[in-house]
């Protein structure tokens, strides 16, 4: 009866706070929940890119997106990807520090997009940042799996950002993997 | 010789009454069911004013460090106190390597009585995982893993068997002995939410093994049985006053409470009980030759069904935080990543690739993923999060290797065939014709637009695929999405989760529920009259609604994204054997093109 009082008073006032909530929201700013062109997302049509000549590193990027990410709920990170074809590089900025990530980091990174089943797509890069003292990881560089999982049509990505100890390490166990969630918008094209 | 010959027929009267007199056997039971991932993922973001309340903002370590401190050491503490008791802790295989990484003395208090026997540890998996909606593959990487993890921390694991959420199913029968396991511990309310109240046995025959009913007293004086349960539930509340973990504020080591269930055990012992294991329990009915009697045809199912409406919660019902709930989102995910851990593993086998430490790696974290809690009964965003993080890393290891290995086979576009274990040049076949629809589907979208395309894949047997389209909706409404699917009158007839390729039938008029939802670990359900229907777990992994009057199917999700577009895919298949094969090729051993 305690648990199921106390729980109900919190329930009320999470439900007020969570139906103002944008969790679902596609946060494009514009007025219209369904509009590819202001959205700015990515559409099946931007596969249309991937068989140019420009799936390489070298020229101009097929695209550039960037997603405001919220970091384990409370903190904030950013990233920003240039594609060319299914090939990604990006550079990823931690604005506050966790456990195994420094204080205000950017790092640059590569990796790759790739679709799945389920109409799923997947943002896959990775990244290496400095040593956290103190951490799991003591005084070796980290290594970090950025996996951002999206329904193409909505501009919302939400996956995980996992740590391994070692520089290049991206197998073996994780010290952490941490949540990471946000829109994603195309910034040129 | 007359008065010897009538001592010698009351000495054999007397010792075969002797269950019924003499020797009876009593049992007080416990199960405590712990769960290190309680809050999965840990409790920042829970409250949502702001920043938070600091102390409220417990991550992911220092809420399984409060589990373990406030609740699970008392409990082994107290039973440290009294070498004749015996208690039954139920923890996933993590659990323990949480303890060895972070409180390896309290793994040294745990191995010291498990192996003075005063603890009889169960383990049924690695995580606290959804294990009866996903293939069975999936639940033996996790239970081999848990197994190894018991043996790497020498720890005694037991033959019993009791599950997250108090999942249990009939289909376990046969992989637990296969996995030494002897003993299924049933809940009560599964059994009496299909059948009603019932008077408890003292165990049953369960395939081969046994089974017993919990959290069900037995009174039996014809076989002077008397069995009693001291604590079946979640471990966590016993030593902190009933507080959970979401409430770390109170959450806290409560003397009052550990010594008021010392002395109900005390209570037991001066009344004859054992304080024993469920092994012990068993093994006596056993020893003294007592009859197992037979259990009703059970479906599968967790342990609150009333509340829970069977594993809907979990599979697409919506719960206090509706608004930050992905239920179909997330169980998709965690289908897609076993996908594509099998075809890793099938072309690097193909390519010669030694990937064992990576591969393994990637099954405990598609284990992790699959957590109940990333889906119910409750779940926050961080939870929710939590069952995504973890399967999509899951997946991105996976194609990593998969990737490494086209490289090594000189293969740009390549066919995965995990059931035949091979990897070909090869891409993904053309679209089937479209058709027009063999059946009525009647589709429910709140509101939002949907298209529902049938394609034709084979004509003998017949071999249907349906794909409803939602369109992105604008409001919360639009959240409830569902499919109902004509069935013809009959039984229920499913593949049990942890079985393959077999059906078993229900009578569905013997059932007393309302509604009830399966999970469907293969996807499959039989529509009646030779038809069947299968989700595409990539798709739709939503619960299966059945009920006593009605054949027809029901898919319903209520947590669906309002501003996403969702996709379903089902097929419809004449005939049982084609429909199990499909099912084995769409979602447990499926083809990949990549």
């Amino acid at each position: 009866v305690k648990n199921l009082f106390l729980l109900l008073l919190i329930l009320t006032a999470l439900l007020f706070a969570s139906i103002g909530c944008d969790c679902g929201d596609d946060d494009d700013d514009d007025n219209d929940d369904n509009d590819d062109d202001d959205d700015n997302d990515t559409t099946p049509d931007d596969d249309d890119d991937d068989n140019d000549d420009n799936d390489d590193d070298t020229g101009p990027p097929d695209e550039v997106l960037t997603a405001a990410l919220e970091f384990e709920i409370r903190k904030t990170a950013s990233v920003t990807i240039q594609r060319r074809g299914d090939n990604l590089t990006a550079s990823y900025t931690a604005n506050e520090g966790a456990d195994l990530i420094a204080d205000a980091t950017t790092m640059e990174g590569t990796g790759s997009r790739f679709d799945f089943d389920g109409k799923y797509r997947m943002y896959s890069l990775k990244f290496t940042g400095p040593a956290v003292t103190g951490s799991l990881c003591a005084g070796d560089p980290i290594s970090y799996s950025l996996t951002l999982t999206q329904q193409p049509g909505y501009n919302f990505v939400v996956g995980g950002f996992t740590a391994y100890c070692g520089d290049g390490v991206f197998t073996g166990k994780p010290a952490k993997i941490y949540r990471v969630s946000g829109p994603i918008n195309v910034m040129e094209k | 010789m007359k008065q010897f010959a009538l001592i010698l027929l009351i000495c054999m009267t007397l010792m075969f009454a002797q269950p019924a007199f003499g020797d009876d056997i009593k049992y007080a039971l416990s199960m405590f069911h712990f769960n290190i991932q309680y809050c999965a993922g840990g409790l920042e973001g829970f409250v949502p004013f702001g920043d938070g309340l600091p102390s409220w903002e417990l991550n992911a370590e220092e809420t399984e460090d409060m589990i373990v401190v406030e609740s699970f050491e008392p409990v082994v503490d107290l039973f440290l106190l009294h070498p004749s008791w015996s208690v039954t802790l139920e923890m996933q295989g993590y659990f323990l390597d949480v303890l060895a990484e972070r409180h390896p003395n309290v793994l040294n208090k745990l191995r010291t009585l498990a192996n003075a026997g005063g603890a009889e540890l169960v383990s049924f998996h690695y995580s606290d995982q959804l294990f009866i909606a996903y293939p069975l593959e999936d639940w033996r990487r996790s239970v081999e893993l848990t197994q190894a993890t018991f043996a790497k921390h020498n720890i005694p694991l037991s033959s019993t068997v009791f599950c997250q959420e108090g999942q249990a199913g009939e289909g376990l029968a046969t992989v637990m002995e296969e996995y030494g396991y002897y003993t299924m511990v049933w809940p009560t309310n599964l059994w009496g939410y299909q059948y009603g109240d019932f008077a408890a046995e003292p165990y049953y025959d369960f395939g081969d093994i046994k089974m017993i009913t919990g959290p069900k007293s037995v009174n039996d004086p014809g076989n002077g049985v008397f069995m009693t349960w001291s604590f079946l539930g979640d471990g966590e509340l016993l030593a902190t006053n009933d507080w959970d973990p979401y409430f770390p504020w109170f959450f806290k080591h409560d003397l009052a409470s550990v010594s008021a269930y010392e002395d109900i055990l005390l209570g037991l012992e001066l009344d004859n009980y054992v304080i024993g294991s469920v092994e012990d329990y068993v093994a006596a009915l056993e020893d003294a030759a007592i009859p197992a009697a037979t259990p009703p045809d059970l479906l599968e199912g967790t342990w609150q069904p009333s509340s829970t409406d069977g594993t809907h919660k979990w599979m697409g019902g919506r719960g206090l935080w509706f608004n930050q709930e992905r239920d179909n989102y997330v169980r998709t995910i965690c289908a897609c990543a076993h996908r594509e851990l099998l075809a890793a593993e099938t072309i690097a086998a193909e390519a010669g690739l030694n990937i064992e430490t990576e591969m393994g790696e990637a099954w405990r974290i598609l284990s992790l993923g699959q957590v109940t809690d990333a889906t119910g009964i409750n779940p926050f965003r961080g939870e929710v999060e939590y069952g995504i993080s973890h399967c999509a890393e899951a997946m991105r290891v996976a194609r990593d290797v998969i990737e490494q290995s086209k490289s090594e086979l000189g293969l740009t576009e390549v066919a995965i065939d995990t059931l035949a274990e091979t990897a070909t040049a090869g891409t993904a076949p053309a679209d089937p014709p479209v058709t027009s629809a063999p059946i009525v589907v009647d589709i429910q979208s709140s509101g939002r637009e949907f298209t529902e395309t049938w394609y034709e894949l084979d004509d003998d047997p017949a071999i249907y695929k349906v794909e409803i389209e939602f369109a992105a909706g604008d409001f919360e409404q639009h959240k409830n999405l569902q499919a109902i699917f004509p069935g013809t009158a009959g039984p229920i007839e499913i593949t049990q989760a942890l079985t393959e390729g077999e059906t078993k039938l229900y009578d569905r008029a013997a059932f007393q529920f309302d509604h009830f939802y399966l999970p469907l670990a293969n996807g499959l359900i039989g529509l009646g009259d030779g038809l069947y229907l299968i989700k595409d777990q990539a798709y739709v992994h939503l619960g299966a609604e059945v009920t006593p009057t009605s054949p027809d199917i029901t898919f319903r999700d209520e947590t669906a994204w309002p501003h996403q577009a969702h996709s379903w895919i089902f097929y419809v298949v004449e005939g049982k054997t084609a429909a199990l094969d499909l099912a084995e090729e769409i979602n447990l051993r499926p083809t990949l093109y990549r």
